[in-house]
């Protein structure tokens, strides 16, 4: 579901971009309102679990790849507006370090992924668990949630990459950019992400949010039935993210190309018989870990080093953002 | 008891608005100069996290000695994939400390790689070598990582106490001891000297160069006094200078260590050989 550059034309590009700066900005707002120093830094690790459960690719019908995102995951533990923000630092830095979603199209991939996914997620899950379920109700509301959070992103996708070929043509009546249009690029996106990769998200989503809200139940605060104290602690959460980040490799048994993240010298081979334009000519981002790999390493290790590498990251840029987060409870009683 | 009434000479308002005057100048160089030897303190950090904790049971010395040795292979490798394996355990190690200690860390890193990469601009720009601005950035990034992460957690004091046990001679390791001891109190003194000068000047300065060599100036005759001092407690105590060895005992840190440097040091022979 990483858009690449050049699939959707730059002002597509630019009307996703502009569309996500209200959003970033009220999400930010009402993570800086409800979340603790604490628990913005806590935001890191539950971006790392978005991070990684994208590098687990999964095969698919039609011989593509996909990936569960995790953004209902986090919306369930922290809020929608945290997951936004989580999920599209994780965007932004798969796009940078690893070339993993295009630059320009990070606004398009931040709006599907980080804004439709969590939200619409977390708007099911709250539709069915109504306002006080069982745990099996509660279960089957955030496996039903992040399913449908994820088909809903998909079909999103889908709708940016199909209206390309009716927008944007050359003289001759050729896309310039994508060139599949609705009625293939629908089907394309929604047929694996409903019978493989909704249900990796839903099933992810269910074993995640139970094992965080038993070993670090006090970082549970969007569900009102996970919060509480007690647990392993946040040891046990990053001791999950530990193992997660070893087992990345698995991503790699899945072969193929996710469907739309071809690149411009692949996508004359998949039916479309040309290379559009705007693809053949467009922006090129020389990302310094390209595809997760290391020069000279073998790939299991690159992987796992890439996994390292962006979990760092998360966690660092959330453990400084925390510094301008209201101070956690023991802290401010302190002062 | 009665109210006393206020003498008429202080009921009477005497506006006083003194010049308005800028003391960017004494900020900038006077006191800053203070504080950044104040940084060479003796006292041990606290160890506010579990790496820190575990790291300290690494000997100081060795821990200098395996920056050092990470720099060097950092700054000799011609495969990058060494320095995005370094970079990538600095940042984990990085990422499990408070924030306050990150941010500390990596302003200073990340402006040495941005300063690296726009001295190195001019190569890419004029003789197309794209990947050299990146390539020098990164290696002083990593570098920095390292060298600042050991200083914040490291006391110059642990570090200095060490040499002994690498065979240095303890002239050095005591000319370095008392050096760092002494930096750290004047460092001290400069600083309350010119904070007590910014709160009691008054009006125009015209003469900020004077301001601040005064500053400068008692701080060397301190620094003589100290010196002074030193060299007659240890006359009446009849120490000689030198100081006896530690014993360092192995520990499991100690050893995982080593064990993480000698696999850095197969990692930049493999990697150079794959090239």
């Amino acid at each position: 579901m990483h858009i690449p550059d050049n699939y959707l034309s730059p002002s597509t590009d630019a009307v996703l971009g502009v569309a996500m700066v209200p959003i970033w900005g009220y999400c930010a707002k009402k993570v800086h309102d409800k979340l603790d120093a604490k628990q913005v830094s806590f935001l890191g690790m539950a971006a790392a679990f978005s991070f990684l459960l994208m590098m687990f690719n999964v095969p698919l019908p039609g011989g593509t790849t996909g990936h569960a995102v995790g953004g209902t995951l986090i919306a369930l533990l922290l809020g929608p507006e945290a997951a936004c923000l989580a999920v599209s630092v994780a965007l932004a830095i798969q796009a940078v370090i690893f070339g993993d979603g295009g630059i320009l199209a990070l606004g398009a991939n931040c709006f599907n992924m980080a804004f439709v996914l969590p939200f619409v997620g977390m708007l099911v899950y709250r539709a069915i668990a109504g306002t006080e379920p069982n745990a099996t109700r509660r279960r089957v509301a955030m496996f039903i949630g992040a399913y449908v959070g994820l088909a809903v992103a998909a079909l999103v996708a889908a709708i940016e990459f199909g209206i390309q070929p009716l927008l944007f043509t050359d003289a001759a009546g050729q896309a310039l950019y994508c060139p599949y249009p609705l009625s293939v690029s629908i089907p394309a996106m929604l047929i694996p992400h409903l019978l493989v990769a909704g249900v990796v998200e839903g099933v992810a989503t269910v074993a995640i949010y139970e094992f965080v809200a038993n070993a670090a139940p006090e970082y549970v605060v969007a569900t009102p039935e996970g919060r509480g104290n007690g647990g392993g602690g946040l040891a046990w959460v990053a001791g999950l993210v530990a193992v997660l980040a070893v087992a990345t490799p698995l991503g790699l048994i899945a072969q193929g190309t996710a469907w739309g993240e071809w690149g411009a010298d692949e996508i004359a081979e998949t039916g479309a018989g040309f290379v559009p334009a705007g693809m053949a000519n467009g922006f090129e981002w020389s990302a310094v870990m390209p595809d997760y790999s290391f020069g000279g390493l073998p790939d299991a290790v690159a992987y796992i080093l890439s996994a390292v590498v962006g979990i760092a990251c998360l966690v660092i840029i959330f453990k400084l953002l925390s510094l301008a987060a209201k101070p956690s409870a023991p802290a401010a009683a302190a002062a | 008891m009665g109210q006393r009434e206020l003498p008429q000479w202080l009921t009477q308002s005497a506006p006083y608005d003194p010049p308005t005057d800028r003391d960017g100048y004494l900020r900038r160089n006077v006191l800053r100069l203070a504080q950044t030897l104040e940084v060479f303190r003796a006292e041990t950090p606290a160890a506010s996290s579990a790496v820190d904790r575990l790291l300290a049971r690494v000997p100081a010395p060795l821990r200098l000695l395996g920056v050092v040795l990470l720099v060097a292979l950092v700054a000799a490798a011609r495969n990058m994939a060494l320095v995005w394996l370094v970079l990538a355990v600095a940042l984990c190690l990085l990422a499990l400390r408070p924030p306050q200690t990150i941010r500390a860390v990596l302003v200073p890193a990340l402006a040495v790689a941005l300063l690296s990469a726009l001295v190195n601009l001019p190569a890419a720009l004029f003789l197309g070598q794209t990947e050299a601005p990146l390539r020098v950035a990164t290696k002083a990034f990593v570098t920095l990582l390292l060298v600042c992460g050991l200083s914040r957690s490291v006391a110059a004091e642990e570090l200095l106490g060490g040499f002994a046990a690498l065979g240095l001679p303890p002239t050095f390791t005591l000319t370095l001891d008392l050096a760092v001891r002494d930096l750290a109190l004047l460092g001290a003194e400069a600083t309350t000297l010119s904070e007590a000068l910014e709160l009691r000047s008054v009006g125009h300065n015209h003469s900020k160069t004077a301001s601040a060599a005064g500053v400068l100036g008692m701080v060397f005759l301190r620094a003589q006094r100290h010196a002074t001092a030193q060299a007659e407690a240890m006359v009446l105590r009849g120490y000689p200078g030198a100081s006896g060895s530690r014993r360092v005992r192995p520990s499991v840190a100690m050893l995982l260590y080593l064990l993480f440097l000698a696999l850095a040091v197969g990692a930049f022979v493999y990697l150079e050989a794959a090239l």
